[in-house]
């Protein structure tokens, strides 16, 4: 087992994927020409609760239908882009069955791969002998060893880790399964809690506001809005982080600084920049632990904000030299100014992806 | 159809006497669903089972999601309590990686509510247990299936929901806990966070736990889920619940006095 601070560096220039979402047909050749290598979608849901069949049930987050898909993977691969279709959530029969047929007309429009969760999808994707590889998504919650050797009794190639692991756990999984490929997170929607395990939804399908946006005026309206405004109408706070009137029901006690712990429960909670998250510090050190895609969470966003976030990528993966990556100091601090340049403000602990296992950043 | 419906009782990791509860529990639930911090040391797991097996009730064991080291630890667990127990005993798995290691070591599995997919929102399904709630069931027979073939004889739920147990019922037993019906969770605990001097200290996993989560819980009322608790690192709403409603259904009630 080596070290992720100070372990062989990797000669892995080139072989990094970015892997973006992708929300349109034509958004390609922008996502292409920024540095991304790989995109992700989903199709929008249908029935009585429009339920998405994929994490996202925000519909400026989703396609509209096969056609559309079918355009997406033309022109994805027409920019040398790899499409992964997104069936990354849980189902009842009815909804499975729905989720089975999408990843056979996925097959069909021509994507490179399946993101899943499901134990069921996965049982019924083994079962039909589906060719296409399959991607475990962060949902299926991998923090140690034996988690992946259980799900390694399905044809699963590619894991993306949850967001909660840290990079030492990170190193540990890809170096006992060197046979896998590991994906994680590096922007945005780093959520307090941990998506596998959460039970809250992100938007109420079916309401007035999914409703609205599912039409395809608004779609192409909401294209127009700018990024922070979109996202903010796009999706609402997050429901568990409100906690402004909080109240202790039990023990007694005050903080280091003599606060009620209430006081201090609510900071802990607002710290939380979920939007803004970024790992672009960590960069090196997911590369050289290992780590082959790098993901950023923008389903739902603009091209522009899509094209600058895949370049803060790309540029930070330029930096790698011939004798492996600048000091981690010096890579952080560019970093951080680069993420003031694209998002107007500083970057800090609140908006760290994965903040490391000593108290303090090191910088 | 279940037949007796069996009443246990969850004994939190903080708690010392179960006298209160040993004549009125044939059954006691110990352990934690939600943090590895909270995982029974071996000399309190030890005087659990001399409490609860001496006086020849059953115990069952939560485990939570766990890192590498939490998955040592219930090793090391599992270790003490077969040879303590003696039979086989109950564990109720969270993490797929603690139910590789509970089926080599031969225990009785069954799957938690951390693994059994629901819809828990309650702008989705009302607080009121005793309404069917179709939303909530992310169960299919495929899923069923496989579980059976991994050996669950049971599983862990919070959720009124109908269709899951009618589904469920006839070949896996039902566990239904109450009033606490958890939302969410997560390793960044807010709670564990209340001592560390710097708020912002998001890491995942702290190392230094004081286990405040045992002494502190929160109620939060505003914001569109309503009134919610956070005990440690999990949000639990309170449900209602009929009792003679869900004993139909059921083969097991887990009373909590406390969330985790």
């Amino acid at each position: 087992m080596f070290d992720v601070m100070t372990g062989p560096p990797t000669t892995v220039r080139g072989q990094i994927r970015v892997v973006t979402g992708m929300d349109f047909p034509t958004e390609a050749p922008a996502l292409a020409e920024a540095g991304a290598s790989e995109v992700y979608c989903g199709l929008r849901g249908a029935g009585a609760t429009r339920s998405s069949t994929n994490r996202r049930d925000n519909p400026l987050c989703n396609l509209d239908g096969e056609k559309q898909l079918r355009e997406l993977v033309k022109m994805a691969h027409g920019s040398n882009l790899r499409v992964q279709f997104a069936l990354n959530t849980f189902y009842d029969e009815q909804s499975l069955g729905v989720a089975m047929q999408q990843a056979l007309r996925a097959q069909d429009a021509g994507v490179d791969g399946v993101i899943v969760a499901d134990l069921g999808l996965l049982r019924s994707l083994e079962t039909s002998r589906f060719p296409l590889p399959l991607t475990l998504s962060c949902l299926g919650v991998v923090y140690n060893t034996e988690a992946i050797k259980f799900y390694l009794r399905f044809p699963i190639r590619r894991i993306v880790l949850p967001r909660h692991v840290t990079l030492r756990e990170m190193a540990r999984l890809c170096v006992a399964y060197p046979e896998l490929e590991f994906e994680a997170f590096v922007f945005h929607d780093r959520c307090p809690f941990e998506d596998g395990f959460c039970n809250l939804a992100h938007e109420i399908p079916g309401s007035l506001q999914t409703r609205l946006l599912a039409t395809h005026a608004a779609k192409a309206a909401m294209r127009l809005v700018p990024d922070r405004l979109r996202h903010a109408a796009g999706r609402p706070a997050l429901a568990c982080l409100h906690a402004r009137s909080i109240e202790r029901k039990q023990g007694k006690g005050m903080d280091e600084r003599g606060r009620p712990l209430e006081e201090k429960v609510r900071e802990v909670l607002a710290e939380h920049d979920v939007y803004a998250a970024c790992a672009l510090c960590d960069i090196p050190l997911l590369v050289r632990i290992g780590i082959r895609y790098l993901k950023i969470v923008n389903r739902g966003s603009t091209t522009t904000r899509k094209t600058q976030t895949i370049r803060l990528i790309r540029s930070a993966l330029t930096r790698q030299g011939d004798e492996g990556f600048k000091r981690d100091s010096d890579h952080a601090r560019e970093s951080c100014l680069e993420y003031r340049r694209v998002f107007g403000r500083n970057c800090g602990p609140r908006t760290c992806y994965y903040p490391p296992d000593s108290p303090r950043h090191a910088w | 159809m279940p037949g007796r419906v069996v009443r246990a009782r969850f004994i939190s990791p903080s708690r010392e006497d179960l006298s209160p509860w040993l004549d009125r529990c044939d059954h006691f639930y110990i352990g934690s669903e939600f943090c590895e911090h909270l995982i029974p040391s071996s000399v309190w797991a030890d005087r659990m089972v001399k409490d609860v097996c001496g006086k020849g009730k059953r115990l069952s064991l939560l485990t939570p999601p766990v890192g590498e080291s939490g998955l040592r630890r219930i090793g090391q667990l599992f270790s003490l309590l077969s040879k303590a127990v003696g039979d086989p005993y109950e564990v109720v798995v969270n993490d797929w990686g603690v139910y590789r290691l509970a089926r080599e070591n031969g225990l009785l599995l069954r799957l938690g509510r951390l693994l059994l997919r629901q819809t828990r929102d309650p702008r989705l399904v009302p607080r009121d247990d005793g309404r069917a709630t179709p939303l909530a069931t992310r169960v299919s027979e495929p899923l069923i299936g496989l579980l059976c073939e991994l050996g669950f004889r049971g599983l862990e739920t919070d959720v009124w929901d109908t269709a899951l147990f009618e589904m469920i019922g006839p070949r896996l037993d039902i566990a239904l806990y109450v009033p606490f019906r958890y939302l969410t969770t997560t390793r960044l605990c807010a709670v564990a966070r209340l001592r560390v001097r710097e708020a912002s200290d998001a890491t995942p996993v702290i190392k230094a736990c004081d286990l405040e989560c045992q002494n502190s819980t929160f109620v939060i009322r505003e914001g569109p889920l309503g009134e919610r608790i956070l005990a440690g690192n999990t949000l639990f709403i309170l449900s209602k619940y009929l009792e003679k409603d869900a004993l139909p259904h059921v083969g097991r009630i887990v009373e909590f006095d406390r969330p985790i």
